[in-house]
């Protein structure tokens, strides 16, 4: 009572033990709800980040399987008669004419098979070389209007480049069948 | 006993934060895909048969980089001094080749290799040969074989070459 006396002179508060509780009450709750908005902005954060992957994810495998569908074209392989073919390889030969042969039946045949995508294959060894296979760029219109390429997603393999001809880009003639090269898919979102 | 609840209380938080940290931990390190493994995989298989395969020219004919310049980097250790007019010996002009066509392939794509060599013959273990790297590969977390090719050096004398290129990132 003394000191209750005390501190009412002296102008200070005094809660009584419920009042005490239930601020404790209050700030525990408080701190328990920043706990679950921080929770919660974590969570839509980690879905957010795990959303684009995922879309990452899936442009790529798309780039593994045109991959794979142009690795094995019938159209760029390297045909042995009636023999196996030759492992992940590709035809000069089939190469020097496939771009205008595919432009042609891009529309009506080629578009179902590769969607919006590009097929370039590079020589590395002997010569530098390169061919386009196909190309379908897409595009998006920014909110200028200015229309740019869609995301894509780069893909690599490491093929051997068979020149039966055995001419190079100059038509001088080379010796050695095998070349060294890659094949190297785009494809868009 | 309001104590003991405190404490109790107290407990389960720290177990939830922990619980919280491990899923996290998990997602975090563990977020290698399928599609990557399958990637790596591939392309040290397709590149490590390219190689093989590719012919090097050589004067008015070819040599392939697998059957003739690797086996005679093998079995004659080195052989000609100056195979194909390079100044280079077999051993020494696969290594060239090899090295300048895996740098300007899987290197120029951020990735890494170690092409090793090995020489074996019937009942003893593979011998290291050759090795060229860009980085140890097996000190990485990521890393994926093409797996053994071998290649047989000659008749009558049960030797084998073995290549394995290992891609990692």
């Amino acid at each position: 009572m003394i000191l209750t006396k005390n501190f009412r002179q002296r102008g200070a508060r005094v809660y009584t033990k419920a009042q005490m509780q239930m601020m404790e009450s209050l700030v525990t709750m408080f701190i328990f709800f920043i706990l679950v908005v921080f929770g919660i902005i974590f969570f839509f954060k980690y879905q957010q980040i795990s959303l684009q992957e995922q879309e990452t994810e899936m442009l790529a495998q798309q780039a593994i399987d045109i991959s794979l569908t142009a690795l094995f074209l019938s159209e760029l392989y390297c045909s042995n008669g009636e023999s196996e073919s030759v492992d992940n390889c590709m035809d000069i030969q089939k190469l020097r004419g496939i771009e205008q042969f595919i432009d042609s039946h891009k529309q009506d045949y080629y578009f179902d098979m590769f969607g919006y995508s590009g097929i370039y294959v590079h020589q590395i060894y002997p010569e530098k070389r390169n061919w386009t296979v196909y190309e379908q760029v897409k595009t998006v219109t920014l909110e200028n209007g200015e229309k740019v390429p869609a995301d894509k997603e780069p893909t690599f393999f490491v093929i051997t480049l068979r020149n039966n001809l055995g001419l190079n880009s100059s038509n001088q003639t080379v010796y050695g069948e095998f070349g060294y090269g890659y094949i190297h898919v785009e494809a868009y979102s | 006993m309001r104590g003991q609840q405190e404490i109790i209380g107290m407990v389960i938080i720290v177990i939830m934060i922990s619980i919280g940290f491990l899923f996290f931990a998990k997602f975090a390190i563990d977020s290698e895909t399928d599609k990557s493994v399958f990637v790596r995989k591939g392309l040290a298989y397709s590149t490590m048969s390219a190689i093989l395969n590719t012919e090097v020219e050589c004067r008015t004919k070819a040599m392939s980089m697998g059957e003739q310049i690797l086996e005679d980097c093998l079995i004659m250790a080195g052989g000609d001094s100056n195979t194909c007019d390079s100044e280079l010996d077999a051993c020494e002009l696969f290594v060239d080749k090899s090295s300048k066509m895996l740098d300007e392939t899987v290197l120029q794509w951020g990735k890494h290799y170690e092409l090793r060599v090995y020489k074996t013959s019937v009942g003893s273990d593979p011998e290291l040969f050759y090795q060229i790297k860009s980085k140890d590969c097996m000190r990485s977390r990521d890393y994926d074989s093409s797996g053994m090719f071998s290649l047989n050096l000659g008749e009558g004398n049960n030797l084998l070459a073995q290549t394995m290129l290992i891609i990692c990132d």
